[in-house]
């Protein structure tokens, strides 16, 4: 690890710790919320025991299987829905309008819909995670695939390759970038939903022993879980993130990488076309 | 592929796709018999008596509107606004200290990864049914990307840009309000609308565990009882404002962002 990389890692981790204390100096002195909060301490021990519970871990492994199978239904469906809507000026104006009547509805308001149609079933919290991540990947798709540049287009097709291997092998790779940003907000949404889900209706997963430990007064299990769920969140973000970086280092051109450190809430498009060419 | 300008065509096809949605889910929910797909000509009036069926004085809007929608929304107006609040002072205190960056930004990225849902049972201990548990839900949800976002928008105000102000020798507060603020305005707006939608959703999502009254309520209550039209209508009506106050907000960003340079352009 170089010097820069173990720096940041190092002042992280002062950043964890001072806030670890002061948390634990307001909580313990009972300044906010005076008894219903639990010292962070006790809440990282009771993480670290339930890290070694079997049953613990069958439970997260189940959230994991649903947000899993939901993402890469949902990279699969959209990415081809996207794509089509991509290349057809007709077809993404045309249902343009559909697109942006369905996206308000959130996910959260199926719920209900969701429990009355599958009842409290996995497949109850797959179709909701498959509704919400469906919609970022279509659209950072479509995106993607329209705003390829036509000058690669075009000399693809000076070259004489066929129209299906342009989409494969030179609009597709172009739009990746666009396409991975989408997947990469798809991933935190499948979580937070496949959470939710769990939480509102499950009868297994994290969201479920979360939940079912407040109803029965375990508050040590409720934190700890909680934690839990921050720190999966956490690996989903930035590991994608990551994942997606390395898969994308072919990538040249316009889609510039430079190493910085900082947090994006806005994913990165990929830069406009240079004025000269606009 | 090419972009092209608008054509006239294009709001007629994009009518017809809607009018074509509608229309299939009508036959599809008459042939299937779904009970819990209503088709939409059971749905709209429906959608019509619950929500519009009141005095002319109040613009048509039912009690039951009154009753149940006014307080979800109330709730995610002062949800959205504490996180408003919170995020820009705290972002702007933390992007104005670069050197703070590198200490501050791993926690964040780890207290924004805690999905919201799973914080509901801890509003259910910690607020019960009361609304604070609801509001600090919303707040939550919300604070992260205007926070994030503030900073990003601190951090990239020009340094030159506020060393010319102190040459021209401008006051500090004046140097604060009108050269660094205006700078990392698009940012902070850019936080604050993308904070939006999330403050909707975590509107509802408050109201689906431990709560009395609201749209989310409303829904999951209609479930409960198999009112399933009414389920329908409520949905619709939330994707309907959600819609609308998306579009309120544009309105309201570009009156405060037209003078910038970049606003506007297609991306």
């Amino acid at each position: 690890m170089n010097r820069e990389r173990f720096s940041a890692v190092a002042k992280g981790t002062v950043g964890f710790a001072v806030a670890f204390a002061a948390a634990e100096v307001v909580i313990r002195t009972g300044a906010i919320l005076n008894g219903k909060l639990q010292p962070l301490s006790e809440v990282v021990a009771e993480a670290t025991r339930l890290a070694g519970d079997s049953e613990f871990l069958s439970q997260v492994g189940t959230t994991m299987q649903v947000w899993a199978i939901g993402l890469a239904l949902s990279i699969l469906v959209g990415v081809l829905a996207g794509t089509a809507l991509g290349l057809s000026l007709r077809g993404y104006v045309a249902f343009r309008g559909l697109i942006e009547l369905l996206r308000p509805i959130p996910s959260v308001a199926l719920v209900p819909l969701a429990i009355l149609v599958f009842g409290l079933t996995m497949k109850m919290e797959l179709s909701l995670v498959l509704y919400a991540t469906f919609w970022p990947i279509l659209i950072a798709t479509s995106y993607g695939v329209r705003r390829v540049d036509p000058t690669l287009i075009d000399s693809a097709r000076a070259f004489g390759v066929t129209r299906p291997t342009t989409v494969g092998r030179v609009i597709l790779p172009a739009a990746a970038p666009m396409i991975v940003t989408g997947i990469r907000v798809a991933a935190s949404i499948a979580f937070l939903i496949t959470i939710t889900a769990e939480i509102a209706a499950g009868t297994s997963g994290l969201g479920h022993v979360i939940a079912n430990a407040q109803a029965i007064g375990n508050t040590d299990v409720m934190y700890a879980g909680i934690l839990v769920a921050g720190l999966i969140g956490t690996i989903v973000n930035i590991g994608l993130r990551v994942v997606g970086d390395r898969a994308l280092f072919w990538h040249t051109g316009r889609y510039p990488r430079p190493r910085r450190r900082g947090i994006r809430a806005v994913p990165k498009t990929p830069a406009p076309a240079p004025a000269g060419l606009r | 592929m090419r972009l092209r300008r608008a054509a006239s065509g294009d709001r007629v096809a994009e009518l017809a796709v809607v009018l074509a949605f509608l229309l299939a889910w009508e036959v599809a929910a008459r042939l299937g018999n779904s009970q819990f797909f209503p088709p939409p000509s059971e749905i709209f009036p429906r959608f019509v008596h619950l929500w519009f069926d009141g005095d002319p004085k109040t613009l048509f809007l039912s009690d039951a509107f009154r009753e149940e929608v006014v307080p979800s929304f109330e709730r995610a107006a002062m949800g959205w606004g504490l996180a408003i609040v919170i995020g820009v002072s705290v972002g702007l205190l933390i992007g104005r200290a670069p050197r703070l960056a590198p200490y501050v930004e791993p926690l964040l990225e780890f207290l924004r990864s805690i999905p919201p849902a799973a914080l509901l049972p801890f509003s259910l201990l910690a607020f019960g049914l009361a609304n604070g548990g609801k509001v600090f839900i919303i707040t939550f949800g919300c604070v992260w990307p205007i926070l994030i976002n503030t900073i990003d928008g601190a951090r990239g105000v020009p340094t030159g840009l506020v060393d010319t102000a102190r040459v021209f020798q401008v006051g500090r507060r004046s140097r604060f309000l009108h050269v660094f603020l205006p700078a990392a305005q698009p940012h902070i707006f850019a936080g604050i609308r993308i904070s939006l939608p999330i403050a909707l959703i975590m509107m509802v999502l408050s109201e689906l565990v431990g709560a009395t009254n609201g749209i989310g309520f409303f829904i999951l209550n209609a479930e409960r009882q198999f009112a399933v039209v009414d389920m329908w209508a409520a949905i619709v009506l939330l994707g309907l404002t959600s819609y609308l106050i998306m579009l309120a907000f544009e309105r309201i960003e570009r009156h405060f962002m037209h003078w910038q340079v970049n606003f506007g352009e297609p991306r």
